[in-house]
């Protein structure tokens, strides 16, 4: 069914994203899977300046696969040393790594941060950090949400204050992947302006290595794709950390949220085929569990098409960009709930994986936006 | 979303030219709701049916609803298409020979006999006779059986809810086969009943959705002429043989499922509760977003499933997967418009001048559950899971099941002795 859902070029697409993954994953097996079975985070590595807890294999895997495939690479334009890819790359990207419960999310590091430095940052800052990003010689991770999970301005409360020649960074930012080996945080903070407003947001640019900088993980469900909270503590900035103009970049912003959700959906979607898949030869367990697997499973390819859809929207910025990508986020994040659950019920020999596939589905369900945040978008936008 | 289009210019002038024509000649589906009417509860709806019919067959239309095989040079898949998109987006009336239309005719061009396709296939057209198919029964593969018998054929057995079955002027019968001959057993065939034969009943109607004429079928010792017999070959590819490739892609087509939300959207709007707007009440916008989510998702695969099929690359696996999948949105969008109506959409079935016009929704309600235990995988005889179900069976007459077969094949004498 989803040849149908996939044109011929997604497919080639794919099939070539599926032959690097391949082999980037050799050897990395090991590790992860002790992640997996004991749900314990390891400590393999001394931590950096500024991580204060201990690191996951999903650190080292994260790094095998950067050194071996600068995926951050595959999304920067041809000027800065990238391959050019668009929406409809990174969301092919992120199904097929959505299917693995051991590998780490490359959304934010790869996809979202490089593109909001494209896209928002001055000729100087691109010129300085994208050709590393695109060498894969640095990582990045955008420092988005506050303690409110709101998607609109309002979500945004810390704030960065002029001080003499300065910018002074406090507060502390929730749920930031990759925090633990990003050497950039693009942190998006209120300059100016009004609680609420959209102007006056802007990003900047902190390197972790910056006195002030904590990073540390948060516990949490997901033992594989950790997320981090990261404090500033009066953080000094140079007045040219700032990314691109001062206070105007919610726009960029707004839009890369409907990135984020599109790219999440992609993953879930992944993750929830590699469940069915699991259960799909199981007919023991509970029948009504087994019905709904079986619902599931033809919603698929519809919600694969949905994606797909949305990620050409998103590219294009057509109007309706941003209620497809709320539309996708809602109905994936949702199903592949359901459908942990259910398989969770049908007691397969496969259980502690499903287990690790759970939390991954209720993680990934929490971020960038609810189910039941997304709907209200949905319907709002469609002027309900 | 829009509705699937085949773009350029000459398809485009026909959906125009075509449109126009609807928008002169329609009559409105339900001068009450002005909603497409599922049923046929009298004879007065079915005799307007058969002249709207009639009409478009007048117009040269119906050659663009026929199957690509049997259209003149100018019908084509894409044409077919726009004729039902805009069917549907005018509300105009079904086409109350549908069934006859979409999968008769082909079975008919297929493995009729030339003097069997003079015979029926231009009133098909006109609507002169209605049909119904008969072939989903209680089990998963049918046990109605023909026995031969001389120059005719003798059929007994019980099918299920069979739409069309009360109005129907004939019964195309999907029977196990078996020849007085030992050895020259046949599986299936398919045989032309008249539904007003001695020994066809109908025991009352038994579909959830009464008003769309469907019942169950009994056949007893029920004899048909040999020249009824419309071929057969062995096995299930008789079955098969009344599949319509193209109809069952253009189920796929969304249209008429967007139609649905959108009242359903109007509805909410217009209704108020304790002083607020239902459109207001943050749980049904909930529930109306997770509604147009999933139909947007079946929209853009249910585009894909037609796109492939106008390039000459039909998936019939995915077209049903999209028309269950419209079906059950169908019957959620229904099910949360009884919601918002509350008691009277509850308790009143059918809409009268002094009723609110929305309660035509527990009709709509019903039609759609209907649809959907028709476009169940178990139930649809040509389905792709069905073959893989009557393949792990042994051979008809050899599985331990020949002592009931035989007593089966002895009624038809005792009904004659009678």
């Amino acid at each position: 069914m989803n040849q149908i859902a996939l044109d011929a070029a997604d497919l080639a697409v794919l099939r070539n994203i599926n032959e690097r993954l391949a082999s980037t994953a050799e050897g990395a097996a090991p590790e992860a899977e002790s992640v997996l079975l004991h749900g314990v985070a390891a400590s393999t590595h001394p931590p950096r300046r500024g991580v204060a807890g201990p690191e996951t294999e999903s650190l080292l895997l994260h790094e095998n696969t950067a050194r071996k495939v600068p995926w951050a690479g595959v999304f920067l334009p041809h000027d800065v040393g990238g391959l050019g890819g668009g929406m409809r790359e990174a969301v092919l990207l992120l199904y097929a790594t959505g299917r693995s419960l051991l590998s780490p999310s490359l959304l934010s590091s790869a996809i979202l941060a490089p593109r909001l430095l494209e896209q928002l940052g001055t000729p100087r800052q691109r010129a300085e950090w994208l050709p590393r990003l695109a060498r894969g010689e640095s990582a990045a991770t955008i420092c988005w949400r506050d303690e409110d999970d709101r998607l609109d301005p309002s979500g945004i409360t810390i704030r960065g204050r002029r001080a003499r020649n300065q910018l002074r960074l406090s507060g502390q930012k929730l749920f930031v992947p990759d925090a633990g080996r990003a050497d950039l945080l693009l942190v998006v903070c209120r300059t100016s302006g009004r609680a609420g407003a959209a102007v006056g947001i802007s990003v900047c640019l902190v390197p972790t290595i910056t006195a002030g900088v904590h990073c540390r993980p948060l516990l949490q469900v997901d033992p594989v794709r950790r997320l981090f909270e990261v404090r500033f503590d009066d953080v000094a900035l140079e007045p040219q950390s700032v990314l691109g103009r001062e206070g105007q970049a919610w726009r960029v912003l707004d839009r890369l949220g409907d990135a984020a959700a599109i790219g999440l959906a992609a993953e879930s979607l992944g993750g929830l085929e590699r469940v069915l898949e699991l259960c799909s030869d199981e007919r023991e367990g509970s029948p009504a569990a087994r019905a709904a697997l079986d619902e599931a499973s033809d919603r698929i390819a519809p919600a694969l098409a949905l994606l797909l859809d949305a990620a050409r929207a998103c590219e294009a910025r057509a109007r309706d960009a941003a209620k497809r990508a709320a539309g996708i986020k809602a109905l994936v994040g949702d199903l592949f709930v359901s459908v942990a659950e259910s398989a969770l019920a049908m007691n397969s020999a496969a259980q502690p994986e499903v287990r690790g596939w759970l939390a991954r589905a209720q993680s990934q369900r929490a971020l960038y936006g609810a189910p039941e945040v997304q709907r209200e978008r949905y319907a709002t936008l469609s002027g309900w | 979303m829009g509705m699937p289009a085949p773009r350029n210019s000459a398809e485009d002038a026909f959906r125009a030219g075509f449109r126009l024509w609807l928008r002169r000649n329609a009559p409105r589906a339900d001068a009450v709701t002005g909603a497409p009417k599922t049923g046929y509860s009298d004879a007065e709806s079915v005799e307007r049916a058969r002249n709207w019919q009639r009409k478009l067959h007048r117009a040269g239309h119906i050659a663009e609803a026929w199957p690509q095989a049997l259209g003149d040079e100018a019908s084509s898949f894409s044409r077919r298409m726009i004729v039902q998109q805009e069917l549907i987006a005018a509300r105009a009336p079904a086409l109350i020979g549908e069934s006859g239309l979409r999968r008769v005719a082909p079975l008919l061009l297929r493995l009729a006999a030339a003097e069997q396709r003079a015979r029926f296939l231009d009133r098909i057209a006109s609507g002169e006779d209605l049909w119904c198919i008969a072939e989903i029964e209680a089990g998963v593969s049918p046990e109605t059986i023909a026995l031969e018998d001389g120059e005719t054929i003798v059929v007994s057995g019980r099918k299920r809810s069979m739409p069309m079955a009360t109005i129907a002027d004939w019964i195309l019968c999907l029977a196990r086969c078996h020849s007085a001959t030992p050895g020259s057993l046949f599986e299936f065939c398919w045989l032309a009943i008249p539904s007003r034969s001695p020994g066809v009943q109908i025991p009352g109607r038994s579909s959830i959705n009464d008003d769309a004429a469907s019942a169950d079928l009994v056949f007893t010792g029920v004899r048909v002429p040999r020249e009824n017999l419309i071929g057969h070959i062995p096995g299930w590819d008789a079955a098969r043989a009344t599949a319509d490739p193209e109809g069952q892609t253009l189920a796929a087509d969304p249209t008429a499922t967007r139609l649905h939300f959108d009242d359903l959207l109007r509805l909410a709007r217009r209704k108020s509760r304790a002083g607020l707007r239902v459109l207001r009440d943050p749980v049904v916008r909930q529930r109306l977003a997770e509604l147009a989510t999933r139909l947007d998702a079946v929209e853009c695969f249910a585009q894909r499933v037609l796109a492939a099929a106008l390039s000459n690359r039909p998936d019939q696996d995915a077209a049903a997967q999209a028309t269950r999948e419209l079906a059950k949105a169908d019957r959620d969008i229904c099910r949360l418009a009884l919601e918002i109506l509350g008691l009277p959409g509850g308790l009143v079935r059918r809409p009268t001048a002094r009723q609110v016009p929305e309660t035509a929704w527990v009709e709509e309600h019903l039609a759609a559950l209907a649809r959907l235990a028709l476009a169940s995988p178990r139930l649809h005889p040509t389905s792709p899971a069905m073959p893989k179900t009557l393949a792990a069976r042994p051979p008809f007459g050899f599985d331990g099941r020949q002592a009931r077969l035989s007593s089966a094949a002895d009624q038809p004498a005792a009904a004659r002795r009678k």
